[in-house]
């Protein structure tokens, strides 16, 4: 559900950072401009991995800032389509269920569709049950909140929050959209929460 | 800010948690070094702790103590060549730790390509190299100083 990614980019290095030692002075920037931060179509970012090259520094006229040229990979927060991860799941709706790992939490399990057949929305319990044809008739598989689940990546859905110009005929403001959310399934054999299984 | 490479390479959970532990490790000294110094950006602050907290949470694989090294890494995946599975199921493996029931998902079409004794086979050498809920790990005292660790991680 990791990866790395190499990244070009310019690093200004401020005068008040002159006195931590060039490489943490780096890292640190790019920590900063990065880490938890979603890149489109990249993933979410955590932190710097290694640097593998840097120019020499460089500095303009007026500021003291130094300029540098720095490849760099990141640690970034990708699965892959098919995946199979592990979360606690954080709510449920009529519409399905919210799975956060923690660190990330754009995680949805769109329902009826992509739960196991049989599984319903209970309206006063506020929880999906699955009703399981067993050999002892039907069985009741509740899908509690909390409760640690696994599932399967099945897509990415991607929102620019780049700022765009205004439209003419529609002043109120959009909702802003989560910039990278994961629509997820469970229902085949070992996924959904892991102590049925 | 460019892309040069969106994939460089795939990182398991063990090597995430490792070099963020590392990066704790280098920046409390630091800290300690220099007391007064710049703490770090508030946004890896964040990301850094719940990363750590979700890799180490009870139910994770990863939790204190585990049987994952750098060695059971190159066992296991040495003793699973024969099986011919793909770089993402053995990703998979390695992350989940799964057992018998949760395979299913895992291995695509685990019914065509093995007999249940393969499977069989596959999960005891799983239990084996990285071990499981019901194996005890040598030489560890859950009283003791064990979770000393998580716990300072909570507090800082």
């Amino acid at each position: 559900m990791f990866i790395l990614t190499t990244i070009a980019d310019l690093v200004q290095i401020a005068p008040e950072d002159f006195t931590k030692p060039s490489a943490q002075a780096l890292e640190d920037n790019i920590n900063r401009k990065y880490a938890n931060k979603v890149i489109q179509k990249i993933g979410l970012c955590i932190c710097l991995y290694d640097i593998l090259t840097v120019s020499d520094g460089l500095i303009g006229h007026g500021t003291g800032i130094v300029n540098v040229n720095v490849e760099f990979r990141l640690v970034v927060f990708r699965p892959f389509k098919g995946e199979i991860l592990q979360g606690k799941i954080l709510g449920s709706s009529h519409l399905g269920i919210r799975i956060h790992m923690g660190f990330y939490e754009d995680i949805f399990v769109p329902g009826p569709v992509n739960l196991f057949e049989g599984s319903e929305f209970d309206v006063a319990e506020q929880v999906w049950v699955w009703k399981a044809e067993g050999e002892n008739g039907t069985e009741e598989l509740y899908f509690d909140t909390n409760e640690v689940v696994r599932f399967r990546v099945e897509a990415e859905v991607w929102h620019d929050q780049s700022p765009q110009a205004p439209m003419a005929d529609d002043a109120s403001d959009e909702e802003r959209k989560t910039p990278y959310s994961i629509i997820a399934s469970m229902q085949q054999g070992g996924l959904g929460p892991t102590m049925w299984w | 800010m460019k892309i040069l490479e969106t994939q460089s390479a795939v990182l398991t959970n063990y090597e995430v948690q490792a070099h963020l532990q590392d990066m704790q490790a280098r920046y409390q000294a630091q800290d300690e070094a220099q007391p007064n110094g710049k703490p770090k950006p508030s946004n890896l602050d964040a990301v850094m702790k719940d990363v750590i907290t979700y890799l180490v949470d009870e139910n994770s694989p990863l939790a204190a103590p585990s049987y994952y090294s750098e060695e059971a890494v190159k066992e296991l995946y040495a003793r699973l060549e024969k099986f011919n599975l793909t770089k993402a199921e053995l990703l998979m493996i390695l992350n989940l730790r799964p057992k018998f029931s949760a395979l299913d998902p895992i291995i695509e079409e685990a019914d065509v390509r093995f007999s249940e004794e393969q499977l069989q086979e596959i999960v005891d050498i799983i239990r084996d190299v990285l071990g499981g809920e019901d194996v005890p790990v040598e030489g560890y005292e859950p009283a003791e100083n064990g979770d000393g660790g998580s716990g300072k991680k909570a507090t800082a």
